[in-house]
């Protein structure tokens, strides 16, 4: 029963959310927008295609947009306790588990509304088009993508946006700190073990991070509506 | 289960700067206990502590019963809390701040919220970020109160209140105490308003709690003697001698401060050849300055 | 604009406890106590009129419940008045001896008090006693 954390934070994010929903329903539209259907398009051709296009531009904002919603909900399900010093949420009867994920399915409720609106306009977008033989419109994985890129990005950023300023330092400190001292701690150590001259090993975490199958690859993999 | 509150031997330290020693403290069921003490003396930090808010580094609290913080779920849930600083949230209106906080209480009483909010003259559609001090005070008491609580909760709940919102606010909680025999916990600078519905008083000084007893006992036993011929040194004393001084050039006449005195005590004076001239009764905000006084290490003793 | 609630106290009741003085070293239950049966002494409060109910007189006076409950519970001990329960608190039929007794006892009050201040600001009997005398006749002649 978390009505109460889904009012409250409705209460907070509505006009923003707003703004979103629309933004999500039009964004796929937009995107197709430049996509002409040049008769006799085939499948390799696509891909030269692709290249050309305008919808190529667009491609990058599925995932921004997925993560700026996923943000402002993760900032938004915190900012009211941060401004009150946690007072209220700690004299409440509920062990602070419960106030934790009943804030989250708040969160992902309120999620649901961008994805909806991005589902819609992916079928609309994808109906609008009529694609060669070969060429599939995909809106419902795409949709699906970025409830799943939306619900990632809410989730780490939920989790920092609930500690103290100190934690997203200490966090962001550390993540920092790995990444440059590693940089330069493999090049010196370059010099002296073979394996380090072959391997870069902050640039292999990277790549095992972002392109692996695996959570981060829902940003970076493929966010094309229109594919073979 | 005969104390609401019970705190033993709590301490607990935050950096250099403050630190609560050694508090001991006993609420009696059902009673209305007052809480004193001058400001940075450790009161709101006491009352984060056996709300669970902090941790005690060292020393065991338990509140109605139960135990700090392993039950802290269900104590909440009995407890209703009025902060110093306003924890309701700006941008709702009342109506919608009660709802809020009414889907947390299994027991709230929706009946008597909405008398409350006839009692205390608040809007239900008025935004909370638009009112004045006076009225969210009353808003904080509202909410406390419609919980049904079995412990009461009130850190400065009249802090900064004109006097007419004053009088509502503990007209209600006493109001309340009158039906259901809650026990109420107020900490408070105003001393005056202590002094008439508190039957337990505790003083809090520098992180230690210098004083805790029936609120008759507090306003009765603490006196100021006029004493002639006084003697040099004080020992088998049945009072507590708090601080003596010489009155500026009148003889041998002496302004002593006394603690646990009890009429027939003069006698004390009689054997030591001395006598008491005058008995004065102090009300308890010079009591409370007395006693204040005399807990605290002093440079230049007495005369 | 006063609270309204259950049996709300009238005006007269207000102004007979208007004066209770938490300052005072006489505990507050026992100036409730003296000021009703000061009320029943002059007639004011007669047998079978009702004291305000706990609950009212606690909050309109805003004084602890319990402190009401202890100044009814003298009162009854001293037969002043019948707490019946579930009903409310009321008056007894009080002798006219009982009633001068208590009058006798206030005046001694009085007077006790007066002297304690002259005594202490150095009025002595004497210039207390023609104070009286000029004030009373005065008074007399009105």
């Amino acid at each position: 029963m978390y009505q109460p954390m889904l009012f409250l934070h409705w209460k907070q994010i509505r006009m923003v959310l707003g703004l979103f929903v629309v933004a999500a329903f039009a964004l796929p539209l937009i995107a197709v927008e430049g996509l002409g259907t040049p008769p006799g398009m085939d499948a390799v051709s696509l891909n030269a295609y692709r290249t050309l296009s305008a919808f190529q531009l667009w491609l990058p904002f599925f995932p921004a947009l997925a993560a700026a919603i996923g943000l402002t909900l993760a900032l938004s399900s915190w900012n009211w306790d941060h401004q009150q010093n946690h007072v209220y949420a700690l004299s409440l009867p509920l062990t602070r588990w419960e106030y934790t994920i009943q804030k989250m399915l708040a969160g992902v409720s309120l999620a649901l509304l961008p994805a909806i609106a991005f589902w819609l306009g992916a079928h609309v977008a994808a109906a609008s088009v009529s694609l060669p033989a070969g060429l599939h419109a995909y809106p419902n994985e795409l949709a699906a993508r970025f409830f799943f890129a939306t619900l990632l990005s809410y989730a780490m950023l939920f989790a920092m946006a609930a500690g103290t300023v100190r934690t997203t330092l200490w966090v962001s400190g550390v993540t920092f700190g790995f990444i440059f001292f590693g940089i330069i701690a493999n090049d010196v150590l370059a010099n002296y073990v073979d394996f380090f001259s072959r391997v870069n090993v902050v640039e292999e975490v990277y790549e095992w991070i972002i392109h692996a199958p695996g959570p981060f690859e829902v940003f970076t993999g493929n966010w094309s509506l229109i594919d073979v | 289960m005969n104390s609401a509150i019970e705190l033993t031997n709590v301490g607990w330290r935050a950096g250099k700067s403050f630190e609560l020693k050694d508090v001991s403290l006993k609420v009696p069921m059902g009673s209305i206990y007052g809480f004193l003490g001058p400001n940075g003396s450790g009161k709101t930090t006491t009352i984060r502590m056996f709300m669970g808010m902090l941790k005690p580094d060292c020393g065991h609290i338990s509140i109605l019963g139960a135990s700090v913080p392993k039950d802290m779920k269900s104590i909440l849930a009995r407890i209703g809390y009025v902060p110093e600083r306003p924890h309701v949230y700006p941008a709702l209106s009342v109506g919608e701040q009660v709802k809020v906080h009414a889907s947390f209480y299994r027991l709230w009483d929706q009946g008597w919220c909405n008398e409350l909010m006839d009692r205390l003259n608040l809007d239900a559609t008025q935004r909370i970020s638009r009112m004045s001090k006076g009225e969210t005070g009353k808003l904080l008491l509202l909410l406390a109160l419609s919980q049904r609580p079995d412990l009461l909760v009130l850190d400065e709940p009249t802090d900064g209140l004109d006097p007419v919102v004053r009088r509502d606010v503990l007209s209600a909680v006493l109001d309340y105490v009158s039906e259901t025999s809650a026990t109420v916990f107020i900490s408070s600078h105003l001393v005056h308003e202590l002094e008439r519905i508190c039957d337990w008083v505790g003083v809090m000084d520098d992180g230690r709690l210098v004083a805790e007893m029936p609120m008759q006992h507090f306003k009765n036993g603490i006196k100021r003697l006029r004493v002639a011929n006084a003697p040099d040194t004080v020992d088998q004393a049945p009072f507590t001698l708090l601080g003596r001084h010489r009155d500026n050039g009148v003889g041998s006449l002496e302004t002593w401060v006394v603690r646990d005195w009890e009429a027939p005590m003069r006698h004390y004076f009689d054997h030591v050849g001395a006598t008491v001239r005058d008995v004065i009764d102090l009300d308890l905000e010079e009591g409370f300055v007395e006693l204040l006084r005399s807990s605290r290490p002093q440079h230049k003793k007495g005369s | 604009m006063r609270a309204g609630g259950p049996s709300d106290l009238e005006p007269a009741e207000l102004i007979m406890f208007s004066d209770i003085d938490p300052r005072s070293p006489t505990p507050l239950y026992e100036q409730i106590a003296a000021r009703v049966r000061l009320a029943i002494a002059a007639g004011d409060l007669g047998c079978e009129d009702s004291l305000p109910s706990v609950r009212a007189l606690a909050r309109d006076l805003r004084v602890n419940p319990a402190t009401v409950v202890q100044a009814y519970r003298d009162l009854a001990a001293d037969g002043f008045v019948e707490i019946r329960h579930g009903q409310g608190t009321f008056v007894q039929e009080v002798s006219a001896f009982l009633r001068d007794e208590e009058r006798a006892s206030r005046a001694q009050q009085m007077v006790r008090r007066l002297l304690e201040d002259g005594a202490r600001l150095g009025i002595g009997v004497e210039e207390l006693s023609r104070a009286f005398s000029a004030e009373a006749g005065a008074k007399i002649s009105e």
